[in-house]
């Protein structure tokens, strides 16, 4: 399989790909690392014929190919998993399985016996263990992982392409996906890795391409690679080690008393929760996806009514600074414009009596943050939507910075972001604790948990297990208890 | 309450709750898809209109129906090719096609027949005649196939892969195109069905019920039906059951204004089945869950 002279411009006029060639060989696992907007993906949604490229050619043993849909791709066995799930809510895990290829009988019914059968014997080729018959929207998110990739070997795929499939996986959850990859490779399956993680490419495949600015920057056997090497080829500069200044923290800002919160399903989601964040003070809360973070957020910020227990902020903010885990949902509305985003919520400060929004006043406000945050707007009246990820997200910190409250709430503020978007909002959480704010950092990254906090509590099902000092804690240590298992 | 007065009222119910069954058996397959075509009242008059007239040439109801079905179907085309290909606004499409409904047919009937509000009496599709103690009980063959549509719906949508397609491009239609699954043709196919069928209810009116147009006939059922769905909770045959008590209502009202239709107003007793929609409505409408991509226009990157 090759890739020869692939160019790809999208219709707004971003290029993604300036010429790119790869090979690919059976049944190897290639890693295919860089970072956000590297294209990565715009090559592989191009193999897997969801896109076009606007110049170059595939070639499959030789002979050049053309794809006009996803269809065709798989027609040549070759599937892609994408980065966000494909699946149905609303349907079963059999159901999301088959759609599409549903094995017919009398025509008109779908065969589903024949398809268990076939499930069954793709879970033990993987290992992966599910009920076919469950609806995916009860499913936790490490095994709608699971879904998504079963359903593309049941297309009897022979290149299998998976794009970050690792973003929402707990570290557990990692390894045993891993051992699937190894077992489907066994069985002679190539694996395409999409991934910005280093130290992942380094443990699962053996051969890395790293793709930068839509160009191959280099290719690597992964026995022959280390992660400095890695980490230049994706950015290409020494990337700065973050500076974790001795700071003394002050007074109580945010005090959270024995707090009970009820989740969507009526049950305690918080269960009695206690902590206290500091002025001078990041606090971190880590947890497993679905340990009670988002409701115990929720109900601090006033989103969610609360049972028992006490909130209180010790500050005279009017406004709350809040960085939601969600920047497309709660942070910004993406088809409004940039300038239109950057005073969502703080319209009032340029509000005149007669109630009209002086527009002249937010632009230059949004003019502001977009230098002070250097985020990359294509124009300040473009629909928000054509911002990338990074970009999106550093609007939302920033106009959420600009309220200038003394308590901020950040929940993975760097979800989805690359290296350097990733670290400019580390820095950014690390200067407000300079400037004596006190930060509630939620995060389920554990490098995150250890890089920016002075404090971290460990929330499982519900219950802050453990709260430490993050100089006190490891890796594993902190992988341990978000498992649940407290260190006595 | 004699047995007279139920055989009629079961008689009337079963013949006033069709046309809202069939308009919303049709809508439900257009909705499950992604597709709400609130012009199904529009469609309705005209199918009633044209299969008025085709009867009126040929003298022949069940051509009446044919033509009455096949103008539903050009219009479900037309709305499902605006909202599928060109990401039309489908509330607006939908209101469109019912103005024009109304526009057309109230034009059309006092061209052909010089006169306006009603044409003149066509012949009409002949009714099972069931004697029961000397009381008439008449069903519809049209009655018959809609309860036999409901029935196949129902396991079309709910054992075959046409409705669990049907059922993911409603629900997902990115996952569904991923899936290989041409969504925009299923949606329009979807489309063309209920357009087909609120073509046929409006025939049903026209050469079954009444034997002639009047301007208006279709009476807002359109809208009752897309009640109906929502209240149904888009399976085939709780709305199909809903349609028939929303017809049952309507008989009540029609047989309450017989008998009291001297001491009361019979406008006071018309108002019956539509503060009743409002009524069901209300209680129903937060249980029930639409497809999640309903009225969004799919488009592709």
């Amino acid at each position: 399989m090759e890739m020869v002279n692939i160019h790809k411009v999208y219709p707004d006029g971003t290029i993604a790909l300036r010429g790119v060639d790869l090979e690919i060989y059976e049944g190897e696992i290639l890693g295919l690392l860089g970072e956000n907007g590297a294209g990565k993906t715009t090559l592989m949604k191009i193999l897997s014929g969801l896109l076009k490229p606007t110049k170059g050619v595939i070639k499959i043993h030789g002979d050049i190919v053309e794809f006009k849909s996803p269809k065709d791709a798989l027609r040549y066995g070759i599937g892609m998993v994408h980065q966000h799930f494909t699946l149905i809510p609303n349907l079963t895990v059999l159901e999301n399985i088959v759609l599409g290829y549903e094995p017919k009988v009398k025509g008109l019914f779908i065969d589903m016996s024949k398809a268990v059968e076939k499930l069954k014997k793709l879970m033990e080729l993987t290992g992966f263990k599910l009920d076919p018959y469950v609806q995916v929207s009860s499913l936790p998110v490490g095994f709608k992982q699971m879904v998504e990739i079963l359903k593309t070997l049941y297309k009897d795929v022979k290149l299998l392409i998976l794009d970050e499939p690792t973003s929402s996986l707990t570290p557990i959850e990692v390894k045993q996906f891993f051992n699937a990859l190894r077992k489907l490779k066994e069985h002679g399956v190539t694996v395409v890795f999409i991934t910005h993680k280093i130290k992942e490419v380094l443990e699962i495949t053996d051969r890395i391409v790293v793709l930068r600015k839509g160009r191959v920057e280099g290719v690597v056997k992964t026995i022959e690679a280390n992660p400095p090497l890695l980490a230049k080829m994706m950015i290409k500069l020494e990337s700065k080690p973050l500076l974790k200044t001795k700071h003394a923290p002050g007074s109580d800002i945010l005090i959270v008393e024995d707090l009970w919160v009820r989740g969507d399903d009526n049950r305690y989601a918080v269960k009695g929760v206690s902590f206290k964040v500091r002025e001078g003070e990041i606090y971190g809360i880590i947890g497993v996806e679905g340990s009670g973070q988002k409701e115990l957020v929720e109900a601090i910020v006033g989103l969610r009514p609360y049972e028992r227990g006490r909130i209180i902020i010790d500050s005279k903010d009017k406004l709350l600074a809040y960085i939601p885990p969600d920047r497309t949902i709660e942070g910004l509305v993406l088809e409004m414009r940039v300038y239109e985003n950057s005073e969502l919520g703080i319209h009032r400060f340029f509000t005149s009596k007669a109630s009209i929004i002086d527009m002249k006043r937010v632009i230059e406000h949004c003019k502001k943050l977009i230098e002070e945050y250097s985020i990359i707007v294509p124009d300040i009246k473009a629909q928000t939507r054509f911002l990338s990820g990074g970009n999106q997200q550093k609007l939302v910190v920033a106009r959420e910075l600009s309220k200038g409250s003394k308590l901020i709430i950040a929940v993975n503020p760097t979800r989805g972001l690359d290296i350097e978007a990733t670290n400019s909002v580390r820095r950014l959480l690390l200067e407000l604790r300079e400037n004596n704010k006190a930060v509630l950092l939620v995060t389920s990254d554990i490098d995150e948990a250890l890089e920016v906090c002075d404090r971290v509590g460990v929330i499982f099902e519900g219950k802050l297990i453990g709260e430490e000092l993050a100089e006190a804690l490891t890796e594993e240590k902190l992988g341990l208890l978000m498992g649940g298992v407290t260190i006595s | 309450m004699n047995i007279g007065l139920i055989i009629s009222l079961l008689s009337s119910t079963l013949r006033l709750g069709t046309p809202i069954a069939l308009a919303a058996l049709g809508e439900l397959v257009t909705e499950k898809s992604g597709v709400v075509n609130i012009g199904i009242e529009g469609i309705m008059i005209i199918g009633a209109f044209f299969s008025v007239v085709a009867t009126y040439i040929t003298n022949n109801p069940v051509v009446g129906v044919l033509v009455g079905i096949i103008v539903g179907i050009l219009f479900g085309a037309l709305h499902g090719l605006l909202s599928v290909y060109l990401y039309a606004g489908q509330i607006i499409t939908g209101i469109g096609v019912t103005i024009l409904g109304y526009g057309l047919t109230n034009v059309g009937n006092a061209i052909i027949w010089g006169q306006p509000g009603f044409s003149v009496g066509v012949s009409t599709i002949p009714s099972i005649i069931i004697r029961v103690d000397g009381n008439v009980f008449s069903l519809s063959p049209i009655t018959t196939l809609t309860l036999f549509l409901a029935i196949l719906l129902h396991f079309i949508l709910k054992y075959t892969w046409i409705g669990l397609r049907l059922k993911s491009a409603g629900e997902d239609p990115e996952a569904a195109d991923v899936a290989g699954i041409n969504v925009f043709r299923l949606r329009t196919l979807a489309s063309i069905f209920g357009g087909a069928l609120a073509g046929f209810s409006g025939a049903y009116l026209g050469v079954d019920w009444s034997g002639r147009f009047i301007s208006y006939m279709s009476a807002g059922r359109g809208y009752i039906a897309l009640a109906s769905v929502i209240i149904g909770g888009w399976t085939p045959l709780a709305t199909t059951l809903i349609s028939y008590v929303f017809g049952f209502f309507d008989a009540l009202q029609l047989i309450l204004a017989q008998i009291y239709g001297r001491q009361i107003a019979p406008q006071m007793f018309q108002i019956i089945p539509y503060i009743v929609t409002s009524i069901i409505f209300v209680f129903f409408f937060r249980k029930s869950k639409p497809p999640a991509s309903i009225a969004k226009p799919y488009k592709r990157e």
